[in-house]
Formats: structure tokens, C-alpha cells, sequence
């Protein structure tokens, strides 16, 4: 067995569901996303087990997300390792707890995203002037994704009903006026709303357009 | 007439929940000619093919995946009234059969509801059925002459245009024109049949989809004499039936009091003697008295 599939093995048992997927970027260089409560779990594991070390720390602005990539190299491997960060929370463990080197990386991206790094033990600006300490956050984008305000109510429906149309009561009365049939769709049918969530889980759709499951609607 | 046909048929979003003299006109029409209809267990958008598919084309390719499966499963090709889901299909088909990467995308988020990718579903525009299935002449046989009067815009819609091949892109829009001259009613030479009605445009710029694609389509259409225009697509019909509301409530433009809008089955459902009242088309949101003035 390599080393690359050793260790994303090691990580997947260790995380078990808490480890997302892994990716590349291109060969022998790995992408490992995990849940973000798992994030210092996973970084424990590459250094006390693989002795990795920490290369720098990415920060992306998604719209809706925060991205957060450990680059970690391992013995001439170089392995990312991947968190998401609601934008609302904008807040992460920090990695100073296992890796002291990381607060560098982690005052830079507080500096520029305004990404909080909880146990952080020295927050002051690095790089960004000291009066725009809490003002300014010169890469962090204003909350939005994908879907423009004219789509928004097409996609929220179909993630609601499966449907990008709701059944109004006038089209009901005249469903009945023709006896047509009951409408069969996801609408109606529970169970096969169901299998659209779970295909939007499967394929990162939720997360791409920034689906919030508990409101029923888009985040922004 | 061919043999006796059976579908499963996709209705998609517009049809059941915004146009049921669509689906009413359909059902009466295929039965009329002895082709069964079979509704689809669970099905969902299909998904729109122009904002969907932009957001994410693994979630647009799982989604259409998914409702492929099920007519799949019925043993059955399947059928649409419209020309945008007809357009999803038929791309997901091809991409599923030609880009590995996406298949295994979709293989596996259907592997977890427990449903196996299609392999060999077929398809059907209901203007091939009409076409093809029954035939114009048939049509024509049944048809009575009490449209001899009406005049008809014919707008095919860009995605009836899909074709396999550069040499097929004419076949459905010219099966469609052939179809409205079966029913018996008269085609008027407006002059820009495939120029686009708007609707897409909607999603980025209102008034130019109104003002730059509908009112200089609808100009046309209005100075050829057209009674009524004649679609293949239930997107198509709710632009030009709600655009014209909105132009004259936003922007004052008017063609006379709004031309009639319908789909290509209720022009056929008319031909055939069937009453307006029958399948509804009282129901829809523009005038339609110019049509049933007409009616001989």
C-alpha cells in the first residue's frame, strides 16, 4: 500500500462518517474534505502519526462558504486537508493546539477574511494596518451564491417539492372541471421527494447553491 | 395510422400545474388516435435545462437520470409536451452515454435511492408522436374544417431545433407546421419562425426579454394577420401569453387585445371536433376569443 492510501485510510477510519471525500488536484496530490468538528482530529493524525507538517493554510470566499485548506507535507507528499465554514459562523477550531506554528496563517486569514479561530492565543493583525482592526476584512465577500434573485424562487421550490411550480387552487378546480388525473410527481409523493434530497446531498448540490435543510430555503 | 403506441409520459412542471387545457387536449387528443398514456410514479423537474443545468450539472444530470429510470422501468418510451424538458433529455441521454466521468457521478447518487441508471430509454417529442405515430394524414382524415378559417402563427421554439445531426434540425418544426396544416387551419408566412420568444432571457434581463425578443416577435406576428400563435412548448405559450400582460402593464405595447396563444395538441383537439369547453381553453391567461370566433 502507498503512503497516500495509508493515510487516507488511517483518516478514514479514524473520522469514519465525518470524512466527506477525498479528491485530487491532480495525481499524488490529495484533497481529504472532512466535517469541520473533525478538523483537529484529522491534523493530530497527520502529525503525530505521519509526522506532517504544515506547508501554509488556504483560505477560499465562496459566497455562501468559507473554504479551509491545510496543505500538509508528508514525506515529499503533499496532502490538503479541507473544511467548510458557514459564513453566519465564520468560525473554526484553531490548529495552534497541535500545529503552534499555524497562528501565522490563522492571523492572516482573521486579517483578510474575518474568520474566527477559536484558541487563538495571540489575534492581533498581522498584515492589515491596525486601524482596520475589526473594520475591514479586504478578501471576505458580502454574503450571496449561484442563484441570482430572479432564480431563487425556482430553486428553493424545487428543493421544496421536486417541482419549480407550487399547484395553485384555481389549477386544482380546473384539474377537477376536466377530471384529469391526481398528479403523480414529487409534489404529491413524499417518498420520492425524498430521493431528490438525497440526491442534492450526494452531489454537494445543498452546499453549492447554499441550501439551508432546516429553513427550507436558500441561505441568502 | 401506425401501431397501436404506449408511453410514459412527462408531463414536466408548466402542463400540470399552470396549463391543464395542455394536458386535458393531450389526453383526449392521443386517445382519440388509440395511443396510450401512461403517468409517471414520482417524477420530478425535469430539470429546467437552462437554470439547472448552469448551477450544477451533476444535480441536473441526476435529477433527469432519475425520471429516465422510471419510464425505464415502465417498459415504455417516454413521451413530453415540451420542448425544454425534451431538451434535457435529450442531452442527458447523450451525456450519459459519452462523458464516463459524469456517468459515475450519476451511477453512484442513484445507487444510493436504489435506482440504476438508464440504459436504452427512449424519446419522444409529442410532435413526433403526432407526426409520426399518427401521421398528417390521419389527422387530416379526422380533421373537420372548422378551422378553415383560422390563421396560425407556427413557433416551433429553439429547442425543437435539437436533432442529432445538422441535416435533422428542420425535422420537427417542419412535422409541426405539417401538423397545423392537418388540423385544416392556414399557416401565415410571418417571416421569423425561429427567432426566440424571450424566455430564457428572463432569467438575466426582464425588459429585454419582453421588449427585444417577445414585442418584436409578437410585431410580426400581429402585421402577418396571424388569429393565433401555435406552440410546441408550454414555456414558449406562458411567454407569450404572460409577456403580453406584461407589456402592455409595463411598457404600454399592445397588439390589439393580445393574440392568442396555444399548444400544438390544442390546435389538434379543435381540428378534431372537440369542443374548447371540453379540455379548457377558457383556462388560459390571454384572450382566446379570436379562436373561438373562428371556429366554423
Amino acid at each position: 500500500m502507498s503512503q497516500e492510501a495509508e493515510i487516507i485510510e488511517k483518516l478514514r477510519g479514524e473520522l469514519g462518517e465525518n470524512f466527506i471525500e477525498e479528491s485530487r488536484i491532480r495525481p499524488n496530490r490529495p484533497v481529504v474534505t472532512v466535517q469541520r468538528d473533525v478538523l483537529i482530529q484529522a491534523l493530530r493524525l497527520l502529525v503525530e502519526v505521519f509526522n506532517a507538517r504544515l506547508c501554509t493554510i488556504t483560505a477560499v470566499d465562496d459566497g455562501v462558504d468559507f473554504e479551509l485548506i491545510y496543505h500538509m507535507s508528508i514525506k515529499g507528499l503533499v496532502m490538503s486537508i479541507k473544511v467548510f465554514v458557514p459564513k453566519e459562523e465564520s468560525e473554526v477550531a484553531s490548529a495552534t493546539s497541535v500545529i503552534p506554528g499555524a497562528a501565522s496563517a490563522e492571523r492572516e486569514i482573521w486579517d483578510l477574511f474575518k474568520i474566527k479561530f477559536q484558541g487563538l492565543s495571540d489575534p492581533r493583525p498581522l498584515i492589515v494596518p491596525y486601524e482596520w482592526r475589526d473594520v475591514k476584512a479586504p478578501l471576505r465577500k458580502p454574503m450571496g451564491g449561484l442563484v441570482s434573485e430572479y432564480q431563487k424562487p425556482t430553486v428553493e421550490t424545487l428543493m421544496q417539492q421536486g417541482q419549480v411550480f407550487t399547484m395553485p387552487s384555481t389549477v386544482k378546480g380546473h384539474r377537477e372541471d376536466f377530471k384529469l388525473p391526481e398528479v403523480k410527481t414529487t409534489m404529491t409523493r413524499p417518498e420520492a421527494l425524498k430521493e431528490i434530497h438525497e440526491i442534492a446531498e450526494e452531489v454537494g448540490f445543498d452546499r453549492r447553491v447554499g441550501y439551508d435543510w432546516a429553513r427550507k430555503r436558500l441561505r441568502y | 395510422m401506425g401501431s397501436r403506441r404506449e408511453y410514459a409520459i412527462f408531463w414536466g412542471c408548466w402542463v400540470p400545474s399552470r396549463q391543464p387545457s395542455v394536458e386535458a387536449a393531450c389526453r383526449r387528443v392521443l386517445g382519440r388516435f388509440g395511443i396510450g398514456v401512461h403517468d409517471m410514479e414520482g417524477v420530478s423537474c425535469c430539470p429546467d435545462p437552462v437554470v439547472a443545468e448552469r448551477l450544477q450539472r451533476e444535480m441536473w444530470l441526476s435529477l433527469a437520470a432519475r425520471n429516465l429510470s422510471i419510464a425505464e422501468n415502465m417498459g415504455v418510451e417516454m413521451a413530453t409536451v415540451c420542448n425544454g424538458c425534451y431538451e434535457t433529455f435529450f442531452e442527458a441521454i447523450e451525456t450519459l452515454r459519452t462523458n464516463e466521468r459524469l456517468r459515475g457521478r450519476v451511477e453512484k447518487a442513484l445507487t444510493r435511492i436504489g435506482k440504476t441508471l438508464p440504459a436504452k430509454t427512449g424519446l419522444r417529442h409529442i410532435v413526433e408522436i403526432l407526426s409520426q405515430d399518427v401521421g398528417v394524414e390521419e389527422i387530416a382524415r379526422l380533421s373537420s374544417n372548422r378551422l378553415s378559417k383560422l390563421n396560425v402563427a407556427v413557433h416551433p421554439g429553439c429547442h425543437l431545433y435539437r436533432a442529432k445531426s445538422r441535416e435533422g434540425i428542420q425535422e420537427k418544426p417542419k412535422m409541426l407546421e405539417e401538423i397545423v396544416a392537418a388540423t385544416g387551419a392556414k399557416t401565415v408566412d410571418y417571416g421569423i419562425p425561429r427567432f426566440c420568444c424571450g424566455y430564457p432571457h428572463r432569467v438575466v434581463e426582464e425588459e429585454f426579454s419582453l421588449k427585444m425578443m417577445l414585442a418584436q416577435k409578437l410585431q410580426k406576428v400581429w402585421e402577418a394577420g396571424a388569429d393565433c400563435v401555435v406552440v410546441s412548448c408550454p414555456a414558449c405559450n406562458i411567454q407569450f401569453e404572460f409577456g403580453q400582460l406584461e407589456l402592455k402593464r409595463k411598457y404600454n405595447i399592445t397588439f390589439g387585445e393580445g393574440i392568442p396563444v396555444m399548444h400544438i395538441v390544442e390546435l389538434v383537439a379543435l381540428g378534431l371536433g372537440i369542443k374548447p369547453e371540453e379540455f379548457g381553453l377558457q383556462t388560459h391567461r390571454g384572450p382566446t376569443s379570436n379562436i373561438i370566433s373562428k371556429l366554423v
